[in-house]
């Protein structure tokens, strides 16, 4: 109700505008004897047709990057398909629309019933997780451009300790869910905001972000992949999605030697050593009583957390800011009215609608802060217990929820690839994996 | 050899997830597609509110921001003296090139009769600075004003500009009318 009252005013603004503003200034208008008062030339409308070339670029992409990934087995060709995806949807079309966004519009989409969410949003949503469901994370390794732009740059992939690791892996958890807190509440579009490759790819940003970008970049000379591991949020729901995939990664086709050479050529540690040694039940045991012992806790510790922040996280959005300055302006009248209560003053509008306004912000914040801080202490819990994934398999095996489809590993195993596409070769013993590559 | 034949609980259990994640998705998008009924919406300055104070230029993501000055023929004084090409001194000589206010020279004006000048923007080159609307506006018909050009805009989910004007200018148009053109009455 109160956007479609917005929206009325807006339409009705400029015809009360020109009203005042004829009625206001000097000038009349000129009586000319031979001059037709030219009309302006219609402002071009927004070009939509670009949109159905970016969603059928990116499933063609998705696919295609499946077949080379998965099939091809080349790092060269998933290479030259990483770089056009860079140029097309990072430098030709600036970063934007971007699957990692995306979760902005489909949460705000979902918090409010008036907004309409775009097809091309809505596709670059669900597509890279329907291809994540099939074949793994292929939009990360392929088709995303701020994946391809990091991913170029490695030059000396350095391996992080286990124990930063693990922290560093929940920050794109945190991520995500202050995201979505901030773009369902309408307050802020964080990811779009603090995103640090969009100021190359648009020549222009905010110097901070900039800096940013670059360090990010630097830093991903020797660390794969930073910001895909350590940040992105939409990798969280990728990750999710590929546990399921049908047909993901397998590094050797044959038997594996166990030779390591795999594991140290993924750059971003996603290759699990076979399992050696069976973990003792009762110290898995011990270990998830424990942790489910101290869940609760840390979720009733960070969710009240959580609620003594809303007001803090609330001020951040503009409507409660406004109300703020407005009350203030009216408790303590500054000698000369800011503009921002003269520009509300001249809408008829009281400081009463701007404090209704934030307040009902201030409520949504109120009930989303706590679930964000619920989250997040789940997260932690969670992620202690993240080395007790049971791990079934005796070879080195591409872990999918982890695996960025990078196809590094292919070319590091000695086993020869090439015998894959003959016909099997008859032995009883060695086993051929799950068809892999064929199947696709 | 048994477990190529018959599906592991675990193979099914994906098999459901995959299925039911496929099923998500053509409904989510199929939903989508049918809920036409809100219109997409776009972002625009609404001229009424705007003064004119030049965050539009810098504030905006895109450079050259998207926000351009644009003439409303109808509603101009085709003033021989245009404070929206020149500054407001009260002295000297006011008409010549030193004191054209736009700092990209956007601005140009053709005589048609006695006293009336005609000006042009050249949308080209403007940089959404404002400084003629501000000379336009306190001086004349207030016939040049700033508009979002959405040929430019990237349509961001959060506008920059509207982060940071002051005036809570900028505000939601449906995008089948993305323009608040200042338009004579009838």
């Amino acid at each position: 109700m109160r956007r479609a009252g917005a929206a009325f005013l807006c339409l009705v603004a400029p015809l009360v505008a020109f009203g005042q503003t004829a009625d206001q200034h000097s000038q009349p208008p000129p009586q000319f004897t031979d001059y037709r008062i030219p009309i302006e030339r219609a402002a071009a409308p927004r070009d939509g047709s670009f949109q159905y070339v970016d969603l059928a670029l990116l499933a063609c992409l998705l696919v295609l990057t499946a077949w080379i990934v998965l099939k091809r087995r080349s790092r060269k060709e998933l290479r030259i398909v990483s770089l056009f995806a860079l140029g097309y949807f990072g430098f030709y079309r600036l970063g934007c629309v971007c699957s990692i966004g995306s979760i902005q519009n489909v949460a705000y989409a979902i918090a409010h019933s008036d907004y309409r969410l775009p097809l091309t949003v809505a596709g670059f949503f669900v597509l890279p997780l329907l291809a994540a469901l099939f074949f793994g994370r292929v939009f990360c390794g392929g088709v995303c451009p701020m994946g391809a732009m990091q991913d170029l740059l490695l030059v000396k992939p350095i391996r992080i300790p286990a124990s930063w690791r693990a922290p560093l892996e929940a920050a794109p958890y945190v991520y995500l869910g202050a995201a979505i807190l901030f773009a369902s509440t309408g307050s802020a579009f964080a990811i779009c905001e603090y995103d640090p490759f969009v100021g190359f790819f648009r020549m222009h940003g905010h110097f901070l972000m900039i800096l940013f970008g670059s360090a990010i970049l630097a830093v991903s000379l020797f660390i794969g992949r930073p910001y895909c591991r350590f940040l992105c949020p939409y990798g969280v729901l990728l990750r999710w999605a590929s546990v399921f995939a049908k047909y993901s990664v397998s590094v050797t086709p044959q038997e594996c030697v166990q030779c390591h050479m795999c594991a140290d050529a993924c750059p971003f540690e996603a290759i699990q050593p076979p399992a050696i040694a069976k973990q003792d039940r009762t110290e898995i045991r011990r270990r998830l009583t424990r942790t489910l012992a101290v869940t609760p806790i840390l979720i009733a510790l960070f969710a009240f957390a959580g609620w003594r922040m809303s007001p803090m996280m609330a001020s951040w959005d503009l409507r409660v800011h406004r109300a703020h300055v407005l009350r203030d302006a009216e408790m303590h009248p500054p000698k000369v009215k800011t503009v921002l209560a003269d520009a509300w003053d001249r809408h008829r509008k009281t400081t009463q609608d701007a404090y209704v306004e934030g307040s009902a912000v201030e409520h949504e914040f109120a009930i989303g802060a706590p679930i964000l801080g619920a989250w997040i202490g789940l997260v932690f819990a969670l992620k202690s217990l993240s080395n007790l994934r049971r791990r079934g398999s005796n070879d080195y095996e591409a872990d999918s929820s982890s695996c960025l489809s990078c196809a590094r590993c292919y070319s590091a195993c000695p086993v020869p690839h090439r015998e894959y596409a003959l016909p099997p070769l008859p032995m009883a013993s060695i086993e051929p994996p799950e068809p892999v590559g064929g199947a696709v | 050899m048994a477990d190529s034949d018959k599906p592991t609980r675990r193979e099914v259990l994906r098999d459901t997830v995959r299925l039911c994640g496929l099923a998500g998705g053509a409904f989510a998008l199929g939903g989508i597609a049918t809920r036409s009924e809100a219109a997409e919406m776009v972002w625009q300055i609404d001229p009424d509110k705007c003064t004119e104070c030049g965050l539009c230029a810098s504030a905006c993501v895109l450079e050259p921001s998207a926000a351009k000055c644009v003439h409303a023929y109808a509603q101009c004084g085709y003033c021989k003296l245009c404070f929206g090409l020149f500054r407001d001194k009260r002295t000297g000589d006011t008409t010549t090139a030193e004191n054209v206010r736009c700092p990209t020279d956007a601005i140009s004006r053709t005589f048609i009769e006695d006293p009336y000048h005609q000006i042009a923007v050249d949308e080209n080159r403007c940089i959404g600075c404002a400084l003629c609307v501000k000379g336009c506006h306190q001086f004349g018909n207030g016939s040049m004003y700033l508009q979002i050009r959405h040929d430019r805009c990237a349509n961001c989910n959060q506008c920059a500009i509207a982060n940071v004007c002051p005036a809570d200018a900028v505000v939601r148009v449906p995008g089948h009318r993305p323009y608040m053109l200042k338009r004579p009455k009838g």
